[in-house]
């Protein structure tokens, strides 16, 4: 499943609880890492899934705006298991600050690139081998 | 036993294997292997531990060591590059099967680990559900017909401390890829011979030799290192590639099962899933 496909699923998902799948292997580019935008944010759901888990959020808006949900995308689990992650790094209704390259089309998704946690943790990832 | 005699016993079990063949005996594939067989192994390198790709070195190579492209293919390596550039990748491997041969070694994300056996050497890998390398080390031949498969079909031979392998049979769609949005399918006929072998204490260096008469003008040799990590924090995590496509829910008996995850546009499943 393509990314525009994740975010639009996780669109119509998002009223009970978030069912969007993650989509198969494939290039990142179409999101714009060297635009970042970050958010305050709760959690929705967060799925654990291969060969992408994906974290849906509600983004904080001013009282009278319709709240945005975005669809992020990152590694898999075991590559962020490398990282430090679990499947419980994020859980619903968890207030989080979340850094993320949107998606270049302007639908609401980006691909993961920083978030911070209710208890200061800064939780991030790379696919490339850490320093030992 | 000493190391030396190990190894001189496993390349006699080899050429007892090539010879029996040169002498019209009929030979037959995955031998039991005697103690002796078991014992021999201990004389190979040691390929134990978890083989991370080197992400950083597949990346500098994705633009730095261009493959001699027919120039069919180039054309259409060069569109590729510059929609990745633009923000439109091509999603190559949004199929979910496994990335195949030889894109597994150029291009993985994923770990892998290696195990090494009497008359087999076979590569796990982590992702796609089935990605999975048999490289038979029994002293067989290929097979004159191969069914064509993702990965193909592997022989090796150890030479020294460097693991000799020759694949064949691999389906024309198997990608020659350099990223997950920039490659072309090999099209047919392709062979790939490689040479593994540590090159440091903890570090594994596969050189490729890929012929592709298709879209290759001239047989390309490239390298891509792993990197050994110990310790739990880097097993193999199972990675079933469409389960991402799937969701969890419950039928009418109350049971746990998958069912295909609601179309995006609210009418039929994507093609692409």
């Amino acid at each position: 499943m393509k990314p525009q496909h994740i975010v639009i699923a996780a669109l119509i998902a998002t009223s009970s609880v978030a069912v969007a799948p993650a989509g198969a292997h494939h290039s990142t580019s179409m999101y714009d890492r060297s635009a970042p935008i970050t958010i305050e944010a709760e959690v929705v759901e967060f799925r654990w899934v291969n060969p992408h888990s994906y974290l849906t959020v509600v983004e904080a808006t001013v009282a009278g705006a319709t709240p945005k949900t975005w669809s992020i995308e990152m590694s898999s689990p075991g590559v962020l298991t490398r990282s430090g992650w679990s499947k419980r790094t994020f859980n619903p209704g968890d207030k989080i600050t979340l850094t993320f390259g949107p998606l270049r089309n302007g639908d609401l998704g980006g691909i993961f690139l920083q978030a911070t946690l209710a208890d200061g943790k800064i939780m991030t990832y790379s696919v490339e081998l850490p320093t030992e | 036993m000493p190391a030396s005699s190990n190894r001189s016993l496993l390349v006699g079990l080899v050429r007892a294997a090539s010879v029996a063949v040169a002498l019209g005996l009929p030979f037959v594939g995955n031998p039991q292997p005697a103690t002796a067989d078991w014992a021999a192994l201990g004389a190979l390198p040691d390929w134990s531990g978890v083989w991370v790709p080197d992400v950083a070195v597949q990346r500098r190579k994705e633009r730095n060591e261009l493959p001699p492209w027919a120039p069919a293919a180039k054309a259409q390596i060069d569109v590729l590059f510059a929609e990745d550039s633009a923000g439109r990748p091509k999603l190559l491997l949004d199929h979910c099967l496994p990335h195949g041969m030889p894109s597994w070694m150029l291009i993985t994300h994923n770990a892998m680990e290696i195990l090494v056996t009497p008359g087999r050497v076979t590569l796990l890998g982590e992702g796609d559900g089935n990605r999975l390398r048999r490289i038979y080390t029994d002293g067989r031949a290929h097979p004159e017909d191969p069914d064509l498969t993702i990965h193909g079909h592997s022989i090796g031979h150890w030479q020294g401390d460097t693991l000799v392998v020759d694949t064949v049979g691999i389906i024309p769609q198997s990608y020659i890829a350099l990223s997950e949005a920039v490659g072309i399918p090999n099209n047919g006929h392709l062979h790939i011979a490689e040479r593994i072998r540590l090159s440091a204490p903890d570090t594994l260096i596969d050189e490729l030799t890929i012929t592709a008469p298709q879209v290759l003008a001239e047989p390309w040799t490239t390298t891509r290192l792993w990197v050994r990590r110990r310790g739990d924090l880097y097993d193999i995590v199972e990675g079933q590639c469409v389960q991402g496509d799937l969701v969890e829910a419950v039928d009418e008996h109350g049971n746990a099962i998958f069912e295909h995850a609601p179309p995006a546009d609210g009418g039929r499943v994507p093609l692409d899933r």
